[in-house]
């Protein structure tokens, strides 16, 4: 009887098991970050003259995306500070070093989502948590769906964009303030496959 | 580079720095004071700190700009580390504290120092912190007892090829803020050495050389920690130790030069492992095409 009674319970969990799992997936598709066809861009004035551009090759994250709800939608991405690449790799040396991202002790930025407004036309308001060098400052930023599609695998992958300018000094990124613009404009391109 | 960035590292970095020192020096040694023949004349001592911190300084708050307190990087403790130093370096000429207590007060600073500025993700914390106390109670006690016995600008010049070159191993190593702060207390140490060429009474004894003994390891060890230029770790090590060739000066042989021989060779047994350091690290200056 005992017996009868567990297998039964269990038959119950199961299913509701089964819906608990099956409910999240179609209401708010979950993406992780696709490093490869993801980008995180910045550039910035040198000398008053022209802007250096340069990029981060190490991106990793998650995020959500209901058409329907915004409320529902969230972005958590981060990138090593290790990787950036500028194409010089003596300045991507002094870009590691504590005069810039100071890697060794702040080896990631991150970008946390808290809140998500829809304005129309595939765009959003994103307003959310950056991380730089320790500091965590609360940007918003005008969010703007690239597109959605199944790749040839049977993938279903997702597209965000966005660009947005940061005072570097406010992340304690004081270095040469005369040599170096003091805003830096990033672009995030994010490209995301179902999980 | 553009001109007001130059006149910034001209004015922050150089000028202001070595005027700020001289000043100091001047003020704790008075130079144009006449003093009866034989005299030991007044001791000037408590300032030599104070000049090569407010040296530093300078540069921090007007270039680098003035670390919170608590920093929030190790390497910015070295400001706070340099008034701190310069302090006890005024309470040691001032009250004239005993010998041991001028000791005890070195190796308690070097102990603050090194808990405080080995940065948390370097490998080898224990050994980070045994190398900058270390440095530092040597370097405190070598320039102080060497400064006592010989005043006069040789010394001073000796420390500014060491400080000199620090900043070029800095740099090296991708860490510009640290080089220029190195750099500030070369500039202190070049007005040192005008200072002594005019006062040759002029002493790095005391303040002046718990300053330089521990501001100069903790820079050292933190641009090591945070190199990403790949200097080698014996450049660091042979600038953080040239200071003690000074001991090799001391052998009767150099006593008998004159004093200005003296002085010569000084400046030249510190420039051996100088040389050597330097012909590590500038070729990583260069290295993967450089970048200005």
């Amino acid at each position: 009887m005992s017996r009868v009674r567990t297998s039964g319970m269990s038959v119950v969990l199961a299913v509701a098991g089964l819906f608990g799992a099956a409910v999240p997936a179609l209401a708010m598709p979950s993406f992780k970050v696709d490093a490869v066809h993801s980008t995180v861009l910045f550039k910035v004035k040198h000398m008053n003259a022209g802007y250096s551009y340069g990029r981060f090759n190490d991106i990793d994250g998650t995020f959500s995306y209901d058409e329907k709800n915004a409320d529902k939608m969230s972005f958590d991405v981060t990138v090593k500070t290790e990787s950036v690449d500028t194409g010089n790799a003596k300045r991507d040396q002094h870009l590691k070093a504590p005069d810039f991202f100071h890697a060794k002790q702040y080896p990631t930025l991150s970008f946390k989502s808290k809140k998500i407004k829809f304005l129309g036309d595939e765009a959003f308001e994103v307003v959310g948590d950056l991380t730089c060098r320790g500091v965590t400052k609360e940007i918003t930023v005008k969010l703007a769906h690239t597109g959605e599609s199944k790749d040839p695998r049977g993938g279903h992958r997702c597209g965000f964009e966005t660009t947005f300018t940061i005072k570097r000094a406010d992340y304690g990124m004081n270095y040469m303030p005369g040599g170096l613009g003091g805003d830096v404009q990033i672009t995030v391109a994010l490209e995301g496959v179902a999980k | 580079m553009s001109t007001s960035v130059a006149i910034s590292i001209l004015l922050f970095c150089v000028l202001l720095p070595t005027v700020a020192a001289f000043a100091w020096f001047v003020i704790g040694w008075r130079p144009w004071r006449r003093l009866p023949t034989g005299s030991a004349g007044p001791d000037g001592r408590w300032a030599g700190g104070l000049a090569l911190a407010s040296a530093l300084c300078l540069t921090q708050a007007g270039f680098v700009g003035w670390p919170a307190l608590p920093p929030t990087e190790s390497w910015q403790w070295a400001a706070w580390l340099a008034l701190l130093a310069a302090a006890w370096g005024v309470l040691d000429g001032v009250v004239r504290l005993p010998r041991l207590a001028g000791i005890a007060g070195a190796v308690a600073l070097a102990v603050v120092a090194a808990w405080l500025s080995v940065p948390e993700f370097y490998p080898h914390v224990r050994l980070g912190q045994g190398l900058v106390v270390g440095f530092a109670v040597t370097l405190c006690l070598t320039i102080d007892v060497i400064g006592r016995q010989r005043p006069g600008a040789a010394i001073p010049a000796a420390l500014l090829v060491v400080a000199g070159a620090a900043a070029v191993v800095i740099v090296a190593s991708s860490n510009a803020k640290m080089s220029q702060l190195v750099g500030a207390v070369a500039a202190g140490l070049g007005a040192a050495v005008v200072a002594a060429w005019w006062k040759p009474r002029l002493s790095l004894a005391g303040g002046a050389a718990t300053v330089f003994g521990t501001v100069l390891p903790v820079l050292l060890f933190n641009a090591h920690a945070s190199d990403y230029g790949d200097v080698p770790p014996a450049a660091f090590l042979l600038v953080a130790g040239a200071p003690l060739a000074l001991w090799l000066a001391e052998l009767p042989v150099v006593q008998r030069l004159r004093p200005w021989q003296a002085a010569v060779v000084r400046v030249v047994l510190v420039s051996v492992p100088i040389g050597i350091a330097l012909a590590m690290a500038v070729p990583r200056l260069t290295a993967d095409g450089g970048y200005s």
